[in-house]
């Protein structure tokens, strides 16, 4: 049980939560002068395009439960329609990020489409040619992609004047780059949080738990599939263009069925189903591989050609570990171990208020206007138990409302829902 | 009075398995319909037709004077109907009351452009949520409204289910055995539930139920299927002593001897029928 | 037991019997659907293709087809037979197989054995190595856990490939053949040659296919393979012990997985990365096959063999560089008709 219990809507649990989030905003923002080289910065800047990946990734296969093994092809649609715009253009990098949503939606949509018909493994294999077609077309159209040599934008993003970036110094432009990049994943971060918060999202993750369940509840399915791997494409043409600007210049091969599969691995690693695994996803998908081969220099046996290939390796067995320890990823492991400190027992607002509580718990106003329901729904006066504790039960109060992961001991694998074989 | 639901001469083939035959039966508005018989006589398959997930070989399924058959299953519950399910359809992966919300799906308004922006959801959920709460409160699982579903008994997933059915504010109701699973005093309960519901609401009901008891003390007419065909049709106590009935559920005569929620009967000796289980 | 009972039993069982009769029908009506579609296609592309470029190079760019299509068949064997055992992808197949392959080159080149038996003992060593993979990495879980299952093949992925390339680095080497490879080593066929080498492979898969079959249809164990692969839960019911049997599964498809690396080795080249692309095709093959069928896996593979091969020679528009795309094109179309694969079983939900 937790150490300390937080009754939501209190003043102590508005506190926790302005604490959190300041705690969350320092740290991020602290990292251009706690890396000290532009390099440092620079991978902080992957990791936060990559985290823009993973979420438009998650969105597929952690909240609807399809396997998608092609996403590198909406990162990559989204960098060459940047690095094209911006090179031969001479359009800003981040004007180009309506046009790549736009497009990216639209390509998730048609990609998305056969999943009205094709389920499961099979639809895996419907991404696998989007993924593994990609580079081949880019290839093929290289009056427009450059084919092999790719395209390079040679005017980087810089800091305007207005800001306190010098645009000549060695850190000025990368920081900035960082703070740019930040913001927009931001930004993708919370529209998607709101998106799988809301009506929709619980549409979603009901379609992925009972499909049938959800159509009976009126849930058009077609029209939910397809549109959310649209926006899924779309988050990762987003992280197409953010990638541009940490390095814009677009190849072939970085954006091949590589990087669909170590996608992933990531997200998995990160945790799925959850909008904050695509965080810890994107930092094990950077930083992993650099710290595997910095440590591999030093073991002597490991030196020459195959020393590259240690990171594989760690990478495969971290993963195992995960699986073993930690199935539902860093951030499932994180909620837990937070868990056993903090505990906040959900007692939302509206239900407050159809209690005729006073907000802050401590009296129960009789005279407090009762909410607003509709008037059909209310069939039976209901009195509002105005003596009754002012949250729910703690032994109750297991999940967080905002929880949306399958519990650990699910048998159902979501990406696979109810395949099996026969 | 015209019927709410009328099924006309459905059949229902699955390769070479007829799973219905020439089964036509109505509901009345306001009406408590009971569809009994063994197992496998195709009770859960009329329900998959109504609820658009099969389509029948042949035959009509009338709504309300409107075909159903040219519905999509998401559609139907915006004509008003809302089904539960036999084995349970709840989603493990969202809490109590958000199952319940689900039900509601429908009434809410707040889609993929405004959901992301959060443009008047707070407002929906709030009413959603409130809604659903109250429900919970009929059904007395407010205790759990905040947990995951997963792992609750069954009889408490079951009760989940018609309260999301309930949520849809559906003009037809069905209802694929929901008192499995409950307690005696619980069926009871129950009975009591959706009869009161039915009473205050503009309700039709439409119940497969293999607890006699219940069926006979609740419905008002009650249809008998077997071997996907409908064998009797009318007042519980006119089918009750219908000779095909009494053999179609052979083995457990004594089943509909038994009146009102104190039968001790369970729900799966009246399937010995076909199973040869013959004491008669 | 009163008479009504008895009737009513009889009623069922005859009831069984014809239903079960009809439904073999129309199984059967189904395939014959499949097959006709197909037969068509090929019937009016091979008229249009003499046309085009005559008899003899259609003859000639079939055996090269079908020389890829064996070899993707026999990689989706392996899969087909894990999925059958587990109810997954194995993505890590493709990398097992090279490493199998790599055994065999090292007991081939290194050791000095016999090719032939250089291959069979490295099948073996395969087989073993995935059993214990399978143990140690795939038991613990809840058969039922596709996720974590999937998740494990997925890091033997990274780590096989990984592991292969400290051992062996990135030289690409040249394989041996089992079979003779000498410059007049083919038939001729209506002035195309098949090569005997081209010959064995598809002959060794062939066998391959028959020989797993029958050990799925006339053994004992094979016999649980296929109850647990219907349907775990019954499986498990009936006392099967399903451990044991996704062992076998596993160790069976590593041992089939090796074997298409070596039978592919010595045209491509052999290094760490060699068998990503097959692995792709193969995947693409399985599935078009319908994932859980052994002779969808060969049939399917032999039609993206032929589709690859004919798209790339025939159409100048798609060229070599578009054959893949082709292939998976042809793989989405055929899915979007029959969302189980050509010969899957299809999933019926019941609520
Ligand atoms: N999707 C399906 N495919 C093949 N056969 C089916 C399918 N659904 C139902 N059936 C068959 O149709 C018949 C009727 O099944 P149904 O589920 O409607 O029975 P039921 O009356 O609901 O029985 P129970 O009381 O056990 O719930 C059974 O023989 C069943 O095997
Ligand atoms: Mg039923």
């Amino acid at each position: 049980m937790a150490l300390v219990k937080i009754t939501q809507n209190t003043p102590a649990h508005w506190a926790y939560r302005a604490i959190r989030w300041a705690v969350v905003a320092a740290a991020l923002l602290y990292v251009p002068w706690f890396a000290h080289q532009p390099a440092r910065i620079d991978q902080f800047t992957q990791v936060a395009a990559f985290a823009v990946a993973l979420l438009g990734l998650n969105l597929v296969m952690g909240f609807a439960g399809q396997i998608s093994l092609g996403h590198s092809a909406f990162v990559g649609l989204g960098g060459y329609i940047t690095v094209i715009l911006v090179a031969k253009h001479d359009w800003g990098y981040l004007q180009t990020i309506p046009v790549v949503i736009v497009i990216c939606f639209i390509a998730g949509c048609i990609v998305g489409l056969p999943a009205l018909r094709i389920s499961g493994l099979y639809m895996a294999v419907v991404t696998l040619a989007v993924g593994a077609v990609f580079p081949i077309i880019v290839l093929k159209y290289d009056g427009l992609t450059g084919g092999a040599n790719g395209v390079l934008a040679k005017n980087k993003m810089l800091p305007p004047s207005w800001t306190p970036f010098d645009a000549h110094s060695r850190f000025g432009p990368v920081a900035y780059r960082y703070l740019v990049v930040l913001l927009v994943a931001v930004v993708m971060f919370v529209l998607t949080h709101n998106l799988v918060r809301g009506r929709i999202g619980r549409a979603i993750i009901a379609l992925r738990d009972n499909s049938t369940g959800a159509a009976v509840s009126g849930v058009n399915l077609g029209v939910v599939r397809t549109v959310l791997f649209g926006i899924s494409a779309a988050l990762g043409g987003v992280a197409g263009t953010l990638l541009i600007i940490q390095l814009p210049q677009a190849t072939d091969g970085r954006f091949g069925l590589e990087l669909a599969i170590f996608l992933v691995v990531a997200l998995f690693a990160g945790g799925t189903g959850r909008t904050s695994g695509a965080v810890p996803g994107a930092l094990i998908y950077v930083f992993l591989p650099y710290y595997a081969i910095e440590w591999a220099k030093h073991i002597s046996f490991l030196k020459g050609p195959g020393a590259s290939s240690v990171s594989g390796v760690i990478y495969g067995v971290l993963l195992l570990i995960f699986v073993f320890v930690l199935p539902g990823g860093v951030v499932d492991g994180l909620r837990r171990a937070w868990g056993f400190v903090f505990q906040v027992i959900p007692r939302p607002m509206w239900l407050m208020r159809y209690r005729g509580e006073a907000p802050l718990g401590t009296t129960a106003h009789g005279g407090s206007p009762p909410m607003e329901v509709d008037a059909h729904a209310v069939d039976a006066p209901h009195t509002p138990d105005a003596t009754g504790p002012g949250s729910v039960p703690e032994h109750v109060a297991k999940a967080d409302t905002t929880d949306r992961s399958l519990s650990s001991t699910t048998n159902q694998h979501p990406v696979f829902e109810g395949e099996t074989p026969r | 009075m015209q019927p709410l639901l009328d099924i006309d001469d459905v059949a229902v083939r699955f390769g070479g398995v007829t799973a219905l035959s020439g089964v036509s039966f109505s509901v009345m508005p306001g009406q408590i319909c009971g569809l009994i018989g063994p197992n496998g006589a195709g009770k859960t398959t009329v329900f998959n037709c109504i609820s658009r997930i099969y389509d029948p070989t042949s035959g009509s399924i009338t709504y309300d004077g409107r075909d159903l058959l040219k519905e999509r299953p998401h559609t139907i519950v915006r004509l008003g109907i809302m089904r539960s399910f036999q084995n349970l359809a709840l989603w493990p992966g969202l809490t109590v009351l958000e199952n319940v919300m689900m039900g509601a799906y429908r009434r809410g308004k707040v889609g993929f452009l405004r959901s992301p922006l959060w443009l008047g959801a707070r407002r929906e959920e709030n009413s959603l949520a409130t809604r659903a709460y109250q429900l919970l409160e009929e059904l007395d699982l407010t205790d759990i409204a905040f947990r995951q579903c997963e792992g609750l008994p069954y009889g408490t997933m079951k009760r989940i289910e018609l309260a999301r059915g309930l949520a849809a504010d559906p003009r037809l109701l069905i209802l694929d055995e929901p008192a499995t699973g409950l307690t005696h005093g619980e069926v009871t309960e129950l009975g009591d539930l959706i009869r009161g519901l039915r009473d205050r609401r503009d309700l039709s009901v439409l119940l497969v139920e293999h607890h006699m008891g219940m069926v006979m003390a609740l419905c008002e007419h009650v249809v008998v299927l077997d071997f996907g065909r409908k064998i009797a049709e009318g007042k519980p106590d006119q089918v009750r002593n219908d000779p095909r009935v009494v053999e179609a559920y052979l083995g457990a005569p004594d089943q509909f001897d038994a009146h009102g929620a104190s039968s001790a009967t369970s729900a799966t000796s009246a399937t010995g029928g076909t199973g040869g289980e013959a004491t008669a | 037991m009163s008479g009504g009972s008895t009737k009513t039993q009889v009623k069922a069982a005859n009831g069984g019997l014809e239903r079960g009769m009809v439904a073999l029908r129309n199984v059967g009506a189904r395939r014959m659907q499949t097959f006709g579609g197909l037969l068509a296609v090929l019937v009016v592309f091979s008229v249009w293709a003499v046309i085009d470029g005559g008899s003899k190079l259609l003859l000639q760019r079939t055996f090269d087809g079908l020389n890829n299509g064996f070899i993707y068949s026999a990689m989706a064997l392996s899969l087909v037979l894990i999925y059958r055992s587990t109810g997954i992808i194995n993505f890590a197949q493709g990398n097992m197989a090279m490493f199998g392959t790599f055994i065999a080159y090292v007991l081939i080149v290194e050791q000095g054995l016999s090719v032939v038996a250089g291959v069979i003992v490295a099948m073996v060593i395969s087989a073993i190595g995935a059993a214990v993979i399978e143990r140690l990495f795939v038991w613990p879980f809840d058969p039922k856990n596709h996720l974590a299952i999937t998740i494990v093949t997925l890091s033997w992925y990274l780590i096989i490939a990984a592991l292969a390339g400290i051992i062996w680095a990135f030289d690409p080497r040249a394989f041996p053949s089992p079979f003779p490879t000498g410059a007049n080593d083919y038939v001729s066929i209506g002035g195309a040659r098949i090569r005997y080498a081209s010959l064995g492979i598809w002959a060794t898969v062939l066998l391959t296919l028959v020989l797993v079959t029958q050990l799925l249809r006339r053994t004992k164990i094979g016999l649980a393979f296929r109850a647990v692969s219907s349907n775990l839960d019954s499986g498990r019911l009936v006392g099967i012990r399903i451990g044991r049997v996704v062992q076998l599964g596993w160790a069976l498809s590593a041992a089939v997985g090796t074997l298409a690396g070596c039978l592919i080795a010595p045209s491509l080249l052999l290094d760490p990365n060699f068998m990503s692309k097959v692995l792709i095709y193969s995947f693409a093959a399985a599935t078009l096959g319908g994932l859980d069928s052994l002779g969808g896996a060969v049939i399917g593979g032999l039609i993206i063999g032929l589709v690859q091969t004919m798209s790339g020679g025939y159409f100048k528009i798609i060229g070599s560089e578009f054959s893949l795309a082709s292939a998976l094109a042809v793989i989405i179309v055929i899915l979007l008709v029959k969302p189980s694969g050509l010969f899957g079983s299809r999933r019926v939900e019941r609520v």
